[in-house]
This record gives structure tokens, C-alpha cells and sequence, in this order.
């Protein structure tokens, strides 16, 4: 075992799989799992085919700045358009509820045709995670690319550079997935729209992040910068709710 | 024309439905790439600043007016 390049490679997937697994958790616990898992599972078998036919080529063959600058305008205009409807929800400038009243009549209507109710594929639940998955997993992928083809053999080594690399990404993503198993169910406690600001915020935040190493931005402390862009968003959230809450009372006072 | 259109306005819809959002992201986001050649550390900044901005101005229209 090659225990430098698995631990190295542990470590750098755990990060890619946490980026990953977040996106898949806020859509599993505010749309469906069924959705969540569909997306996981297309984003993986695509992996697994890439990987299949290239191999090691695939390191010269996938411009990741380009995907990165891709999936993550897409996350960023998903997600400022999450964020701006929970804070106007906050703000009390659209109602809590709208969205549980037009889900209930689509309830009513499914019930009336005799379908089936709550775990519809929905295709914003399954392009968000596929998208993320995808993008992330390629990243391990590559991780383990670099790490297993730079290893440098040992004498009396059974598991080569290659399987080592393997086995750490395997463990870091096993990790994330039993973690991310125990704490989806606290998570459904949540009122519902601070869990669609949550998803709003994990969009926006991931979506600037990537957008911005696909354009060549260096943040500072590379994927810590996730902590202190995330804490920006945070506070911008409970500004522009305060803000706004102090306009509407205005509003109304002058009318 | 007319499937395209639609199509064009479903896929709008779908992605982000709020043309002030769109146009200011994009804007954002080419100002940062152009940025990023000279100054990577800053061009973070003002991507994170046009954001802000952008949110703050989409909302702004969302109030109800005196």
C-alpha cells in the first residue's frame, strides 16, 4: 500500500465529495430523494463510462476550467433565484406558503388521476445534483489521476500507486455518504423556507466558487475560501431581510 | 420559429426567470474573467461585489412601490 499517495488522495477527495454530497442532500431533503438519487446515480454512470473508455486520457481530454466556469453559472443563477424568493419570503414580500398551496393542488390533481404523490422525478432536483456530481466526481477522478500516476513504486509494494489513489478517494466518499446519511433525517425537521434559503445559499455559494476557478480567480486559502464566502452570504441574507422589512413597512405606512 | 422560441423561453424559465439576475451574472462574471488575467486575488472581489449588487437591484424591484 502506497500510504502517502491514499492519505493524500483521502484527504483532496473528501473535500470534492462534501462539495458534492451537500448539493445532493439540500435536493434530496427539499424536493425528493428520488430525484436526489436519480441525478447521483446518471452523474456516476456517466463517470464510469469516461473513465471506462479513456482511462488516464481523460486528464487531456476534459478541459476542467470550462466545466467548472459551466456548471457553476448555472448553480449561480439557479441560486440567486433561490436566495432572492426565501428572502423576499423572510421579508414577508411573498407568502411563506405559496408554493405549499400550488404543491397541494398538484397533490389534489395527481390523487384525482390516481397517481402516485411526493416522489415525482422532478428535473430541477435531477439537473442540480447531476450537475454537481458530475463536476465533483470528475475532480476526484482526476485527483486520483495525478496522485496514482505520480507515486513513485516502492520495492515489495502489492498495491501499486494507482490502487492506493483508488482506495483513498473510495474511503473519503464512503465517509461523506455514511455522514451524510445520518444527518438527513434532522434535516427534515427544518421550516421549509429556511431549508429553500439553504439550498439558495449552497447554489449560490458553490456556484461562485467554481464559476470563479473556471475564470482563473485564486481565492484566498483555496477551498476554505467556501467558509468565507458562505459567511458573506449569510450576512448579506439577514442585511437585504432587514433591509427590506424596513422598505415594506415604509411602503405601507406611505400608502 | 415559434417551437424554438418557446423552447428558448422554457430553458430562461427554467435556469434563472428573472432578466435582472441573468444580465447582471453575466456581466459579473465577464468583468471577473477579464480581471482574472491581471489580478486573480481581486478579481474574486469584484465577481463577489457584482453579485451582491445584482441581488440587491433584482430585489429592489420586487418592492411594493409608496
Amino acid at each position: 500500500m502506497h500510504w502517502v499517495t491514499a492519505i493524500s488522495t483521502f484527504a483532496a477527495s473528501f473535500v470534492e465529495s462534501v462539495e458534492a454530497f451537500t448539493i445532493v442532500l439540500v435536493v434530496g431533503v427539499t424536493i425528493n430523494w428520488r430525484s436526489a438519487f436519480v441525478g447521483t446515480i446518471a452523474a456516476l454512470a456517466l463517470l464510469a463510462l469516461l473513465v471506462g473508455v479513456f482511462g488516464t486520457t481523460l486528464l487531456q481530454l476534459i478541459p476542467i476550467e470550462t466545466l467548472r466556469l459551466v456548471i457553476g453559472t448555472l448553480l449561480l443563477l439557479f441560486g440567486l433565484k433561490w436566495l432572492k424568493k426565501a428572502i423576499m419570503r423572510y421579508a414577508g414580500l411573498k407568502a411563506l406558503h405559496d408554493e405549499e398551496a400550488i404543491y397541494e393542488h398538484e397533490v389534489a390533481a395527481l390523487r384525482a388521476r390516481g397517481e402516485r404523490v411526493g416522489d415525482q422525478i422532478n428535473s430541477f432536483g435531477v439537473a442540480m445534483v447531476f450537475k454537481s456530481v458530475l463536476l465533483e466526481g470528475l475532480e476526484v477522478v482526476f485527483i486520483v489521476l495525478t496522485f496514482g500516476l505520480s507515486a513513485v513504486p516502492a520495492a515489495g509494494e502489492t498495491i501499486g500507486g494507482m490502487e492506493s489513489a483508488a482506495i483513498g478517494a473510495l474511503a473519503a466518499v464512503a465517509l461523506v455518504a455514511i455522514v451524510g446519511a445520518i444527518v438527513h433525517r434532522p434535516l427534515q425537521q427544518v421550516p421549509e423556507n429556511t431549508l429553500k434559503w439553504s439550498v439558495g445559499l449552497m447554489l449560490t455559494l458553490f456556484g461562485t466558487f467554481w464559476a470563479g476557478e473556471g475564470l482563473g480567480i485564486v481565492w484566498p486559502g483555496g477551498d476554505l475560501a467556501l467558509l468565507w464566502i458562505g459567511a458573506i452570504y449569510v450576512a448579506l441574507s439577514f442585511a437585504l431581510v432587514t433591509w427590506l422589512r424596513g422598505q415594506g413597512t415604509l411602503a405601507k405606512v406611505a400608502s | 420559429m415559434n417551437a424554438i422560441v418557446g423552447a428558448a423561453r422554457a430553458v430562461y424559465n427554467f435556469v434563472v426567470g428573472d432578466m435582472r439576475l441573468l444580465v447582471g451574472t453575466l456581466l459579473a462574471l465577464i468583468v471577473a474573467g477579464l480581471l482574472a488575467r491581471a489580478a486573480p486575488a481581486a478579481a474574486g472581489a469584484a465577481l463577489l461585489l457584482l453579485l451582491i449588487v445584482t441581488l440587491v437591484v433584482s430585489l429592489q424591484r420586487e418592492l411594493p412601490s409608496p
